[in-house]
């Protein structure tokens, strides 16, 4: 359970960790958006710099995002020889039978690579440095002008809060309830299907039971406390924003402007 | 069986900025038979300890020595599973690892997973119930509609019925009602009498370990703080309460009556039995 990276937050001081996370939203989602502008050697290379230098920026250990990357990493093999053996563009290198590689294959393999490498980064970066109640914020903060729309705002970022903030505990108690069937002779990683199917259950039946418990508790202790929904409640983090804030922007529509000058 | 363990220590997640030290330089030795009290407090490294005694965690120093088989870091033990069979472990709040329709299934799933066949699972299960306290027909029942004390006891019957050489507990009666309470650890120190049961018990609970245990041992900050007998290590008052931990009430009374009386004595009673008698005697005039 430990190499699951993707959504842990690593609280330390830095640049990138103090940024509003607003601006770290919107930086990700313009990020995104730009990546697929890049499409030759010195876009891609502009790009790179960028996350290198956000990354280097934000002082989490390096093997955190590579840690991050290992999960997409069959998915980036994957496509990188889907190009490699279907594009038949540019000069041909290399023919076996009726395999022909094509440099345009390889080239655009390798883009391909580093798009997913940069978008891997950048939304691992928001996550390593953002705590998840500081981005549930963000987003209610971001989409409340929806709110007249009749989009429950407000409801979906509890939503989200109230999972985000359960992670860990189910992880915790995912653990556990396995160590203590492991303790009954469950063996979780080998064996038989019918005995690993049973195994399964023995961990899924406590962890169900348990969450709507936890559920109804939690939904008891809110009321309890007052809680009524989200009319005119107020909030106890009150979120900055600053001029770091409006410079990263700034130099996200810099780094726009500079691909779309560019780009081929 | 012998449990051994030399300078063992573990870090949870080595080599991260969440790494840390839960337990370091744990020397213990638990003779067969023997009854073994862990007190400390929250966060003191008790729970990370007793998931070495089975194999759940394997040691990142030290060496962890159960019978004939070691744990070491960095070695995948094939033997983990006989391991598990001799070594019981109720964790805390137990009845959370129920999952199956009924109560009885539930108890022989353990034994069954071992290898015993389904119709000793079966009998050591009825055996099992009346010992924890219930009745026969709670066997047909669904564990969830038991309350939470039933539970429980379900729970540690389906330890039990692994027959293991060395019961493990966590915290067994933590928010029970006290004859519950009482009823569970007598049942627990019958088993270790009769049929020479080790125990290794993790209480917050100093009387429980007054009364049961042959040997305490204090952790403090994942490293041993006192061990011994339980008069030896209660003797140490001061240092008991200078992190946060109480001697056992009886002896408490038994200190400050003799205070009264002006006797320069040791006080002795670790039960409540123990100190009516030696109230007894003082009172008849006798000396200690």
């Amino acid at each position: 359970m430990n190499g699951l990276i993707i959504g842990k937050y690593i609280p330390i001081e830095s640049l990138i960790h103090r940024l509003d996370a607003r601006a770290k939203l919107l930086t990700m989602f313009l990020f995104i958006f730009i990546v697929f502008f890049a499409n030759n050697l010195v876009t891609y290379s502009i790009l790179f710099l960028f996350v290198i230098v956000t990354v280097l920026l934000s002082k989490v250990p390096l093997n955190y995002y590579f840690n991050g990357l290992k999960t997409v990493w069959w998915l980036v093999l994957f496509t990188f020889i889907l190009h490699v053996f279907t594009n038949k563009e540019g000069p041909l290198l290399y023919q076996f039978g009726w395999v022909e590689i094509h440099k345009e294959g390889i080239v655009q393999g390798i883009f391909i690579s580093i798009r997913f490498f940069l978008l891997v980064s950048i939304t691992t970066l928001l996550t390593l440095t953002t705590n998840p109640i500081e981005i549930t914020d963000g987003l209610e903060s971001l989409f409340h002008p929806f709110k007249k729309l009749g989009l429950p705002v407000h409801e979906m970022a509890l939503m989200m809060s109230i999972s985000l903030r359960f992670i860990p505990t189910l992880m915790e108690e995912t653990e556990k309830i396995m160590k203590a069937q492991s303790s009954r002779g469950v063996d979780f990683s080998s064996g038989p299907l019918k005995e690993r199917l049973k195994a399964i259950v023995s961990l899924l039946v406590p962890l169900f039971i348990h969450s709507f418990k936890r559920a109804e508790d939690l939904a008891i202790a809110m009321e309890a406390r007052g809680y009524q929904g989200g009319e005119g409640r107020t909030k106890f983090r009150i979120m900055n924003w600053k001029l770091r804030d409006t410079l990263c922007l700034i130099i996200l529509l810099i780094l726009f402007l500079l691909l779309l000058f560019l780009r081929k | 069986m012998q449990i051994t363990f030399e300078k063992v220590g573990y870090t949870y997640q080595p080599n991260t900025p969440f790494s840390y030290r839960a337990l370091h330089d744990i020397d213990v030795t638990i003779p067969e038979g023997s009854y073994y009290a862990v007190i400390g407090h929250t966060g003191s490294g008790k729970s990370t300890f007793l998931q070495h005694l089975n194999g759940l965690l394997q040691p990142t120093e030290g060496i962890a020595k159960i019978d004939d088989i070691t744990l070491v870091s960095d070695k995948k033990n094939k033997k983990l599973k006989s391991l598990r069979k001799k070594v019981g472990l109720v964790f805390q709040f137990p009845e959370q690892q129920l999952f199956e329709e009924t109560v009885e299934k539930d108890i022989c799933f353990g034994p069954m997973n071992f290898g015993v066949s389904e119709e000793e699972a079966k009998k050591r299960a009825k055996v099992l119930i009346e010992q924890v306290g219930l009745t026969e027909e709670y066997l047909m029942k669904s564990p969830f509609e038991l309350s939470g004390g039933q539970m429980r006891r379900v729970a540690i019957a389906g330890v039990l019925a692994m027959e293991p050489e060395v019961l493990v507990l966590d915290e067994p009666t933590a928010g029970l009602d006290p004859s519950g309470q009482k009823a569970l650890m007598d049942m627990f120190y019958q088993l270790h009498k009769e049929k020479g049961l080790t125990i290794i018990l993790v209480t917050h609970s100093m009387e429980d370990a007054a009364r049961y245990a042959d040997t305490i041992h204090v952790l403090q900050k994942g490293t041993t703080y006192l061990k011994g007998s339980p008069l030896e290590v209660f003797s140490y008052e001061k240092e008991l309460e200078a992190i946060g931990l109480q001697i056992p009430l009886s002896l408490k009374f038994h200190q400050e009556l003799l205070q009264k009386l002006g006797r320069n004595e040791k006080a002795t009673s670790l039960t409540l039995e123990q100190l009516a008698e030696t109230i007894e005697r003082l009172y008849n005039g006798e000396t200690i």
